[in-house]
């Protein structure tokens, strides 16, 4: 009966404990995913930008729009297809292009920024997509997930 | 006064090999063109949106000598149109320079130009307008240039254009000279070859870096 009363009482105070102790985990790991200045929440959100852009009819055009972004240095890959007028740039890791340094970007290449477009669509996929399907006049845009349209001021 | 206008007139026939005279900022053009008996080298460098500086340089074999041009050059590109499937442009552009057919024989010469263009990824046209006047000789050259190309290209592979120009030099040509020829990009390079209706070989090259 003693030993009875004593596995009760383990039992008992194990439940008791548990509850406690799972709580205190969660909100610690809330604490870490709200820290502001914590460097890895940006590089889990390396996103892709998609571009319309205005002029660009040869490969040379093509090279000026590489070599400013490779310039910024804040891009991982710049694509751009001419059928679609479209400028695909993938970000780096930890990096974060904003609208006004891809309008930049674009100015500096000499070219006309239309709409610019973010998107967690992975950058293989769309160059894929793009490099894979004609443009045709009624639909120029190519469906995609999850886009957010960017101020370029 | 004949042999300096000759010189002068070939390097802005050469000229019309070129695309466009002012690329992207910080970008920096070498090209390097034949045609006939004549060779040249030039280079530019966008050094800011819309302005590029440069210098060329032309020898030229004739009959009895071999002559030699060369010049600074600053182009501006004075406005663009961004179209939503096209490029138009229009540029201006100044120099000076020293022509010569011994070193005894220098002058300077003064160059201002112009030029327009309009492409798409199936048509490519062109007109350029130059003087170059020195203390020997004043001369203008026009050229227009029409093309187009057989396939749509895009960033991979090469693009193919088929062109012809039409130039005419005063005081040089007392015909217009037609030169059809045959462009081809790929990456950052730039090939050009043809043969003009008087026979002339061209060839040209560029980069882009």
């Amino acid at each position: 009966m003693k030993h009875l009363h004593l596995l009760l009482a383990l039992a008992l105070s194990s439940c008791a404990v548990a509850p406690d102790h799972k709580e205190t985990i969660a909100l610690k790991a809330v604490v870490v995913s709200d820290a502001p200045e914590k460097p890895v929440a940006p590089a889990a959100t390396s996103e892709t930008i998609v571009a319309n852009v205005n002029g660009i009819v040869c490969s040379f055009c093509v090279q000026g729009v590489t070599k400013r972004f490779n310039a910024l240095g804040k891009s991982d890959d710049v694509f751009v297809s001419l059928e679609h007028r479209k400028v695909v740039v993938a970000e780096k890791p930890g990096q974060f292009i904003t609208g006004t340094e891809f309008a930049q970007a674009i100015r500096e290449a000499g070219f006309k920024l239309e709409k610019i477009e973010r998107t967690a669509t992975p950058f293989a996929e769309i160059k894929s997509r793009l490099a894979h399907t004609e443009s045709k006049p009624a639909e120029d845009e190519p469906p995609m997930e999850n886009l957010v349209t960017l101020s370029t001021r | 006064m004949r042999p300096f206008a000759l010189i002068s007139c070939l390097c802005l026939l050469l000229g019309t090999t070129e695309a466009h005279p002012v690329a992207f900022k910080g970008a920096t053009q070498i090209t390097a063109s034949y045609v006939g008996d004549v060779r040249s080298v030039e280079a530019y460098h966008t050094y800011d949106n819309g302005v590029a500086f440069g210098l060329d340089a032309e020898w030229m074999k004739m009959p009895d000598t071999d002559r030699y041009l060369a010049a600074l050059q600053h182009n501006w590109l004075v406005h663009r149109w961004n179209l939503r499937a096209a490029q138009g442009n229009f540029y201006a552009g100044a120099g000076m320079g020293v022509a010569d057919s011994s070193l005894e024989d220098a002058s300077l010469f003064g160059r201002a130009a112009m030029q327009a263009d309009f492409e798409t990824r199936w048509i490519y046209t062109a007109f350029k307008s130059a003087v170059n006047a020195g203390e020997n000789f004043t001369h203008f050259s026009n050229t227009a240039s029409i093309g187009f190309a057989p396939y749509a290209h895009d960033t991979t592979g090469i693009a193919t254009w088929i062109i012809v120009d039409f130039t005419y030099i005063t005081e040089f040509d007392k015909d217009l000279r037609i030169i059809p020829k045959l462009r081809l990009f790929s990456g950052s390079w730039f090939l050009e070859g043809g043969v003009s209706l008087d026979g002339d070989p061209l060839i040209s090259c560029m980069i882009h870096f």
